[in-house]
């Protein structure tokens, strides 16, 4: 009898140890940016996990019940909003049957609510001849970094109000992620320098917030009609457009139809930037900071590349 | 004079404010047009239309060019515990110019339950299979399934449904139910309830690709069977789902393949294992184009050959081309043929079918 009280004792113990050693607060980000914003912000007492993957088009993610798994062992939920998550999140949502999560929870995290500019914002009336148009906005907006800091402070308050134990952690850790950042920004800013000479032709709108933080001159886009397939009249305006121009260059995410976008480069006689839509979306930019570097660093060899057409 | 109007300024001032107080008030505040908009519900409308003819049954009234079905949607969050579901059908009755009005759904759903339990109260399409929980504009093809058509049609019914996560290393999700027991594929006369369960599990193959696999059953009044001497009647189902979509490529090539099977216990006079069985496959082979491919066959009644019984029933096959510029319109033509064993009806028929969705509707399931 003995010995059973001692296995017990011993397991009691190994269970207790494991559960100290195991993060209390379990976040789900909805995309991978938002999800390593978590991450240097939750640092040890956080589990974080992520719906879409870096790789996927967030405007098309299928709502498999599998990823609901994650949702409902969620105490917090940090989604994009502006409608980017419309497809498939309340689905997930229905599926989780977790009620710490649900909208007008304390676990419930809109993340645009910490965008103090939303860009794109249609004016008049919206309908659906304009494409998948977001009347909301460009949802888009975690490629500008400065973006990045006003969530991390907020997911840190909300972090903070469902683990009050860890709150002074999850503050100090926003702040240092915010410094980061500052002292990451003059570098970003000067190595586009010659990229601020060109013009771009974007195939999406995607790039919206990282262009409008790097002061790049946008010209026009390929995808003229959001999620729309352009037709060839379209494309053909925009070829005509580019070869008017000098220095112009073509830029794309990895999960764009890179056949229009190549056809459209090489028919001006310019480069064409293939860039991760988000962070993990290609090698070496599963850190927001790779990320954002290698934004950078494509986008300044594109303008090179086309300084040399 | 001058006094008057000294007297009758304000008054004439007293009246403009109390005006446009009343107007602030109006814009602001009044049931009518105030804040009540805001807590309307999402609305949406969708528009099925059909044109189809049969080589073999030329003077069909089938044959002509039909609005299949019209459906208005409305959802919304109905206070802090439940949200709410309602969708009303205007469907053409069959060889008829006259449409039937059908409440396809009104349900509750609970957001509060513990435990991670899931409840839904009200009328709801019971979760058999694949096939049956579709409206007509999600369906892959013109018609459903032979073997849903006639095996477990019109599984719509009012009562109450409790869904859960099972404990498993992979996703797993068990829904029991009970209704009224006045589902399309039960005896109306018999008032007995009915009652069911699904049992559905499903495993990430990849990042991009899902397996599935289903097992259903429901049971529900009948008629009298001289055979059993019971009047409940019992539906099994299984099936298995391989879904799989580009994860590089936004809106790339995409892969839908569903296989189910439906064993009901035999009717009245029936002897034998009457079972239908399906296998659809869609294929997106450009950013706005599916193709899909279909088989199916049901096997219902029992006839004796040289002393040996076997089933006999429909065959049947679907081809078609789809073309979908956005997740609101699709226009698609198709060619399907249907057979009988002993060759006695047999159809070959071509379509075209065409839908909208406009309005806020929510999204479909996985």
């Amino acid at each position: 009898m003995s010995a059973i009280k001692t296995i017990l004792l011993v397991v009691i113990m190994m269970t207790a140890v494991v559960g100290h050693s195991l993060a209390d607060l379990k976040v789900v980000t909805t995309i991978s940016d938002l999800a390593r914003i978590a991450e240097a912000v939750g640092g040890d007492d956080a589990q974080v996990s992520t719906l879409c993957p870096g790789p996927r088009d967030p405007h098309f993610l299928p709502a498999k019940p599998s990823l609901a798994r994650k949702l409902a062992k969620a105490d917090l939920l940090c989604y994009n909003g502006l409608e980017l998550e419309i497809g498939w999140l309340p689905l997930l949502l229905n599926k989780a049957r977790n009620p710490r999560i649900k909208p007008g929870s304390e676990g419930d995290m809109d993340c645009s609510g910490a965008i103090k500019t939303i860009l794109d914002i249609p004016d008049g009336n919206v309908d659906r001849a304009m494409g998948d148009i977001h009347a909301l906005g460009n949802p888009h907006y975690t490629l500008n970094p400065e973006n990045a800091v006003l969530i991390a402070k907020e997911m840190a308050y909300r972090m903070g109000q469902l683990d009050p134990e860890n709150k002074a952690a999850y503050k100090d850790r926003a702040t240092v992620f915010a410094g980061e950042v500052a002292s990451r920004l003059p570098g970003w800013y000067e190595q586009l320098s010659e990229a601020r000479t060109k013009s771009i032709i974007l195939y999406h709108s995607h790039w919206n917030y990282f262009t409008h933080w790097q002061h790049l001159k946008v010209v026009g886009e390929i995808e003229n009609r959001p999620g729309i397939t352009p037709s060839p009249r379209h494309v053909q305006s925009v070829i005509e457009k580019g070869r008017d121009l000098d220095g112009v260059m073509i830029v794309a995410a990895q999960w764009d139809h890179q056949d229009v976008a190549e056809d459209v480069a090489e028919r001006i006689g310019t480069s064409l930037a293939v860039l991760p839509g988000y962070s993990g979306a290609q090698k070496g930019t599963d850190n927001y900071f790779d990320f954002i570097d290698r934004l950078c660093t494509r986008m300044a060899e594109a303008a090179t590349a086309a300084s040399k057409e | 004079m001058a006094r008057n109007v000294q007297q009758s300024l304000p008054l004439s001032v007293v009246v403009a404010l109390l005006l446009s107080a009343s107007m602030a008030a109006a814009q602001t505040s009044s049931t009518s047009t105030g804040v009540s908009r805001l807590m309307n519900p999402a609305i949406s409308v969708n528009g099925l239309f059909l044109g189809t003819v049969s080589r073999d049954n030329p003077a069909s009234d089938a044959n002509g060019i039909f609005l299949q079905e019209a459906e208005v949607e409305f959802t919304s969050v109905v206070d802090p515990f439940w949200t709410a579901d309602v969708i009303v059908v205007w469907a053409q009755q069959e060889d008829s110019e006259t449409y039937d009005t059908l409440i396809e759904t009104a349900s509750l759903r609970s957001t509060n339950m513990p435990a991670g339990l899931g409840l839904t109260l009200g009328k709801f399409f019971l979760p058999f299979g694949k096939q049956a929980m579709l409206h007509p504009h999600q369906w892959a093809f013109v018609d459903a399934p032979l073997a849903v058509d006639e095996f477990i049609p019109g599984m719509l019914d009012v009562g109450v449904s409790v869904d859960m996560s099972v404990p498993l290393p992979w996703y797993s999700e068990l829904v029991i139910y009970g209704t009224d027991g006045q589902a399309g594929v039960f005896d109306s006369d018999n008032r007995d309830l009915s009652y069911g369960a699904r049992l559905s599990n499903m495993w990430d193959l990849s990042m991009d690709g899902t397996l599935e696999f289903g097992g259903s059953f429901i049971s529900g009044p009948g008629a009298d069977r001289e055979l059993t001497g019971s009047n409940q009647k019992n539906i099994f189902g299984a099936d298995l789902t391989y879904k799989w979509s580009s994860g590089s490529l936004s809106q790339g090539p995409a892969v839908n393949w569903t296989n189910e099977i439906v064993i009901p216990e035999p009717d009245n006079n029936a002897t034998g294992n009457p079972f239908g069985f399906y296998s659809q496959f869609q294929y997106r082979f450009a950013r706005t184009w599916w193709m899909g491919l279909a088989y199916g066959l049901t096997r219902d009644k029992s006839v004796y050959e040289g002393g040996f019984e076997s089933l006999e029933g429909w065959n049947e096959a679907k081809f078609n081309v789809a073309f979908v510029p956005s997740e609101f319109s699709t226009i698609r033509a198709e060619v399907a043929y249907q057979e009988r064993d002993d060759s006695s009806a047999d159809d070959l028929r071509f379509s075209i079918q065409w839908s909208f969705t406009i309005g806020s509707h929510p999204a479909h399931l996985y």
